[in-house]
């Protein structure tokens, strides 16, 4: 199956479809779930690890978006924006909800195997490139650590265990990572 | 844990809204912020600026396949018109249409009527044995009057867990998950719980497939109206000694049809 929620004209074509969906049309639905579903679904299992739960969440989400849709606000977010993050907040919300302990994973590493930047829109690939380089200005350790923590909703907590740090340690290089990123991404 | 952080209290260092998105807050911080975004606006276009900044990382998350059963489970959550189809290609719909797993959990939507009429089908037994015209003149007591049987095993919230079509003549159930609950790594197992007695082990079923289950001729008379169907979660393999170790997350009267 194609990965369409990467290709520019579906991610225009998202928010008409969002705004069909608003207004109760299913047929729009059902081509939203087909266009997003394995996305959102690939972002539930990387915070999640779980098939069943990741499942769950989807649902979820999947039902917010029907019941919800109309508070989609095109001036604030890019759908496909819209969409992820929202999965990813109710995926980070069942994780939290959960007392698994994941402190033996490994850290993230690098940018393994990104998916080709090739077919990404001119302006979203210029973001992308713009968050690349302001994250490879930070020190490796602290990217690593901001990279955990997006990819799969690491706390602080977590991430001390699993890098081996103090808590202290870790939330100060993340915070001042976070406000290095900021002046990057914003100059 | 070393709770007297020296970094914990510098609030001019931590950038809230960065903090929420990138997902390393509490699951109580983050109610809060999520409280907080309903009614103050600066906050909310933090965090949406933040999230833009972000959003190219979603790029490299690969996108996984989903089971056609969510999508039946969605449109059942929103009580849509049954669905012909699922929108995507379902790589767990070949083996053939009465085992259909999305054909099970969508008509679970409907309730139990719906359940019950697949059971007869699913069984090819009618209660109601109709004779075609004969060639040949049948003989008059040729089949033994059926005894088909269903049970849903639902959660504790009212949600149907699995699905099981019982025929009692010959002892063959078929068990059907519909929302099988969490995968903690134990499996479900399925109790045949004759009314005053103790569970019996039906063995283990699957979360991911229907399976038909052979029910020993010695427990067939446990099988009625007076008994329940459970499932337990339990180490792989099943429960040792087949006394059950773990809870019941669905269970279910049997009915008969």
């Amino acid at each position: 199956m194609a990965d369409a929620s990467d290709n520019a004209a579906t991610m225009d074509g998202l928010g008409t479809l969002l705004g069909a969906v608003a207004g109760g049309d299913q047929g729009a639905f059902e081509r939203l779930y087909r266009d997003t579903s394995s996305k959102l679904f690939g972002i539930c299992m990387r915070v999640l690890g779980n098939r069943a739960e990741a499942e769950e969440v989807l649902q979820e989400v999947y039902v917010t978006i029907w019941r919800k849709a109309s508070q989609f606000d095109a001036a604030r977010a890019s759908a496909m924006t819209w969409l992820a993050m929202m999965t990813r907040n109710r995926a980070i919300d069942r994780l939290r909800s959960n007392a698994s302990e994941r402190t033996h994973l490994p850290m993230e590493t690098d940018d393994p195997a990104a998916s080709p930047a090739a077919n990404l829109a001119a302006e979203h690939a210029e973001d992308k490139h713009r968050l690349d380089s302001c994250l490879a200005e930070l020190e490796a350790p602290r990217r690593a650590l901001i990279r955990t923590a997006f990819f799969e909703g690491a706390t602080y907590e977590e991430l001390a265990a699993r890098s081996g740090n103090p808590l202290g340690t870790v939330k100060s290089w993340i915070r001042r990572g976070l406000i290095k990123l900021k002046t990057c991404l914003e100059r | 844990m070393n709770t007297t952080d020296p970094q914990a209290g510098l609030p001019e260092d931590a950038d809230l809204a960065a903090e929420y998105v990138l997902g390393v807050l509490g699951a109580t911080e983050r109610r809060e912020v999520e409280v907080r975004l309903a009614s103050d606006a600066a906050l909310a276009a933090d965090v949406a600026r933040w999230e833009r900044h972000f959003e190219p990382l979603i790029d490299q998350i690969d996108a996984v396949a989903v089971n056609g059963y969510v999508w039946e489970r969605i449109r059942s959550a929103l009580d849509f018109a049954p669905a012909a189809r699922a929108p995507v290609a379902t790589p767990d719909a070949q083996p053939g249409f009465w085992s259909s797993l999305s054909l099970w959990r969508a008509l679970t939507g409907f309730g139990f009527a719906a359940t019950a009429a697949l059971a007869i089908a699913l069984l090819g037994r009618p209660p109601v044995i109709e004779t075609p015209a004969p060639i040949v003149v049948a003989p008059p007591v040729a089949l033994p009057t059926p005894r088909i049987m269903a049970s849903t095993l639902a959660h504790d919230d009212g949600t149907p867990g699995y699905v099981a079509a019982i025929d009692a003549n010959t002892g063959t159930m078929t068990v059907t998950p519909v929302i099988p609950g969490h995968d903690d790594g134990r499996v479900p197992e399925l109790w045949l719980i004759p009314e005053g007695q103790t569970a019996l082990s039906l063995g283990v079923v699957d979360r991911d497939k229907p399976l038909l289950v052979t029910i020993p001729e010695s427990m067939r008379g446990g099988l009625g109206p007076q008994a329940l169907l459970a499932i337990t979660l339990e180490p792989p393999g099943g429960a040792p000694q087949g006394v059950a170790t773990g809870p019941i997350i669905a269970k279910g009267a049997i009915a008969m049809l």
